[in-house]
């Protein structure tokens, strides 16, 4: 893991610019949803933002899983989507009842 | 070659599922709303572009993490916009002004479901706070 970068930019797989260009567009976008978790204004708006911050890391992660070919990043993506449900749910629930559990 | 020639159309359909959900949760008036943009267009979105990256993948292992990654997300992303708006609407004042509604709380509260009514009753001044 010396550079993950270079293994990103001097990648040979097929249609690299494209994957590439996606990547940063996704990043783009992540931090687009930022801004709906920062100025609110409800909670629960913040909840949505930080479910589709979720959804769009584990889509990152797998693109750069392909273009690195660093294919132990999909295992990493599996466990993040199970994290991200159930942080979601609990912080509903807690918000909810008042209590977590 | 050929394979990324069939994997660009879903990649670039998926980028742009992704970019109206975005826009969506970033303009639309309320709480429901920015779930309907975004729990369709993401869901969509990812799916789209990770049919695109089994398309592009070199071994039948890495379909098969890809394929349970997508199984996942088809699954979570539904339940967890449920989950929000089952909140949501129990709490309620969420909705942007001039929203007109039909009043159904309180006559169906089915076993298993998040709520329930003494809990509701305790915490309801909790989240109001918040602005």
């Amino acid at each position: 893991m010396e550079s993950l970068i270079g293994n990103l930019v001097e990648s040979t797989v097929p249609g690299r610019d494209l994957l590439l260009g996606g990547a940063i567009l996704i990043a783009a976008l992540t931090f687009l949803s930022l801004i709906r978790a920062i100025i609110g204004p409800r909670s629960v708006d913040r909840v949505v933002s930080v479910n589709v911050i979720t959804t769009k890391t584990i889509l990152l992660l797998a693109l750069v899983a392909h273009i690195a070919r660093e294919y132990s990043f999909l295992d990493v993506a599996i466990a993040y989507a199970l994290l991200g449900f159930f942080t979601t749910v609990l912080v509903l629930k807690a918000t909810l009842k008042g209590r977590l559990f | 070659m050929w394979r990324v020639v069939l994997a660009a159309p879903f990649f670039l359909g998926g980028l742009f599922f992704l970019t109206v959900g975005t826009i969506g949760l970033l303009r639309l008036p309320d709480i429901y709303t920015r779930m309907h943009a975004t729990g369709k267009g993401d869901t969509l979105g990812v799916g789209l572009i990770l049919i695109a990256l089994i398309i592009l993948a070199p071994s039948l292992a890495v379909v098969a993490k890809y394929l349970l990654l997508l199984g996942f997300i088809a699954v979570i992303n539904p339940t967890t916009t449920h989950v929000i708006a089952n909140v949501a609407y129990r709490f309620g004042g969420f909705e942007a002004p001039g929203t007109q509604w039909l009043d159904f709380r309180g006559q169906a509260d089915p076993s298993g479901s998040l709520a329930s009514d003494e809990t509701t009753t305790a915490s309801s001044e909790g989240d109001r706070t918040d602005e």
